[in-house]
């Protein structure tokens, strides 16, 4: 419960800021969709940009949620079977 | 991973394309080079429920990088799982007794209390994955899987091909999966919709008068078949935004039932456990699944750098032929705080409908259904996990975090159709579970 309750403050706080942000983005720019240069890709390029940056934690976590829940899949092809659903 | 030897990449790449200008066989030696690079990745889960499950689980996998981010990777996960699951069988008034059933010898269970059932297992798998590229705007990643339990085993293949089209800011992805897995629980398998106190039902499913037997000797698993196909696009929005959007569909075929599973029958006015004249024990069926299952989801996520840090924001639907409807909401935000060092929440949202032949009970005055589960994970519910991770990023040589998350996952206790003294229990109970992870990287 006390982590539920860290989470909580540390979520409030970071959402506050995401939606200054998003406002200001969208604001500023008008648009979304912005071409990006080659170099203009060192942000894109870090390893916290990567759509998936811990794939031994997401296949830890999606063998959690596998064998609790009904519904499986959606980020990608393949992942070992297991019996414990 | 990748990324994180970007400056030796880029460096490298530079010197690459500067001694293409020159000469071509200078490209060979840098090439070698650039090779040799290892990333071991090592993790540690401890996955924990409240009275039941308690899994431990290492991870180690080993990448070697030749150049241009070509790898191949090994990876080994031991899951070792001790404890109690629920069986099915709803609470009573009175101990409960289960005999039978796949080579479970019997045990009791207080009254009052939802049954489970004792497991111990372990499970070995090893994974190997390459990613190649094909030209500079293409790759295609190659995945063989295999794992292995005193009950179950698994074999699959994946493979999938991207593309970058439209000055690389998007990709397009298509790529299928395979696997074969077979089911050997301790004695067989058992028919399905059997009681598992009748005395005829013990042992199991081979001794049953019936089609397909064997000759009750040696290794005879039921089989399971999966293929997976999925579409994918990746697009930059603009420096600091990536979004993706998947849709993947899957067919399952073969053996879904829950050995081990079973549903109680009860009495259509009191609620109590319908009583096997044979054994005066209570009367509880296997359960009994479909043998087909179609799958579809549609994923959608998007990562967002705002100022350095990240939120990453994915939902995904899931629907099935089965009855079942998804919704999965996962967020969470990378924050730097100071250094090296960053703090991340992360908040998931889940909600599924139940199975179309999901049923807490079954009711004395009724007809045999044909396919019956009363698996929890089956039903209706919701579940929410909160977290929280704090890691240190060493730039290129080394990365280490720890995350702690909260699972709870929460059903519809008392269902309207609950008969008699069902009335007075808890007919889903409330799931709660620790999850602690100590993951470690590093270049060699």
């Amino acid at each position: 419960m006390v982590v539920h309750k860290v989470v909580a403050k540390v979520v409030n706080r970071a959402v506050n800021k995401v939606v200054v942000v998003l406002l200001l983005t969208l604001v500023s720019t008008g648009c979304v969709f912005q071409k990006v240069k080659p170099w203009e890709r060192d942000i894109l390029a870090q390893d916290k940009m990567k759509l998936d940056p811990n794939p031994v934690e997401t296949a830890l976590d999606e063998h959690i949620y596998f064998s609790k829940e009904a519904a499986s899949g959606g980020q990608g092809v393949g992942g070992g079977g297991c019996g414990c659903n | 991973m990748a990324v994180i030897k970007k400056h030796s990449d880029v460096s490298s790449a530079l010197r690459l394309a500067t001694c293409t200008l020159l000469s071509s066989t200078a490209i060979s030696s840098q090439a070698a080079e650039t090779s040799g690079d290892w990333l071991f990745d090592g993790a540690i889960l401890h996955y924990s429920e409240k009275d039941r499950v308690q899994v431990l689980e290492p991870v180690i996998a080993y990448r070697k990088y030749a150049q241009f981010d070509e790898f191949i990777e090994y990876k080994l996960t031991i899951d070792s799982m001790t404890g109690a699951s629920p069986n099915g069988a709803t609470p009573s008034n009175v101990p409960q007794t289960f005999t039978g059933a796949s080579g479970q010898s019997g045990y009791t269970v207080p009254a009052d209390e939802t049954p489970l059932r004792d497991f111990s297992d372990t499970r070995v798998a090893f994974n190997i994955s390459s990613e190649t590229p094909l030209s500079n705007v293409s790759r295609r990643s190659t995945g063989y899987a295999l794992s292995v339990e005193q009950d179950y085993g698994s074999a699959g293949f994946n493979t999938s091909y991207s593309k970058d089209v439209n000055d690389k800011h998007t990709t397009l992805t298509a790529g299928l999966g395979i696997s074969l897995d077979l089911v050997y629980p301790d004695g067989g398998a058992p028919d399905p919709l059997i009681n598992i106190n009748e005395p005829t039902a013990q042992g199991d499913g081979e001794e049953e008068e019936g089609e397909e037997d064997e000759d009750g000797e040696g290794f005879d698993p039921e089989t399971k078949g999966m293929f997976d196909v999925l579409f994918g696009v990746t697009q930059v929005l603009n420096r600091y935004t990536l979004m993706q959007l998947n849709y993947s569909h899957g067919f399952i075929r073969g053996y879904l039932t829950d050995p081990y599973k079973v549903v109680s029958v009860v009495d259509s006015i009191t609620g109590e456990p319908l009583i096997t004249p044979t054994t005066t024990y209570g009367t509880y069926l296997t359960e009994n699944r479909p043998d087909a299952r179609d799958t579809n989801s549609v994923y959608w996520k998007t990562v967002v750098n705002i100022f350095g840090d990240v939120l990453r924001v994915s939902y995904r639907y899931y629907w099935d032929d089965w009855g079942i409807k998804s919704n999965t909401v996962d967020v969470r935000y990378r924050l730097g705080i100071g250094g090296k060092f960053y703090i991340q929440p992360h908040y998931r949202y889940y909600t599924q409908t139940a199975a179309d032949f999901y049923r807490h009970s079954l009711r004395d005055d009724e007809a045999l259904p044909e396919y019956v589960s009363a698996d929890f994970r089956l039903g209706e519910f919701a579940a929410t996990t909160m977290g929280v991770k704090i890691g240190a990023d060493f730039g290129t040589s080394s990365k280490f975090d720890i995350r702690f998350e909260q699972y709870r996952q929460t059903g519809e206790s008392h269902p309207e159709d609950a008969v008699g003294i069902q009335r007075n229990y808890d007919l889903y109970p409330t799931l709660e579970a620790t999850i602690f992870q100590i993951s470690y990287s590093k270049y060699f």
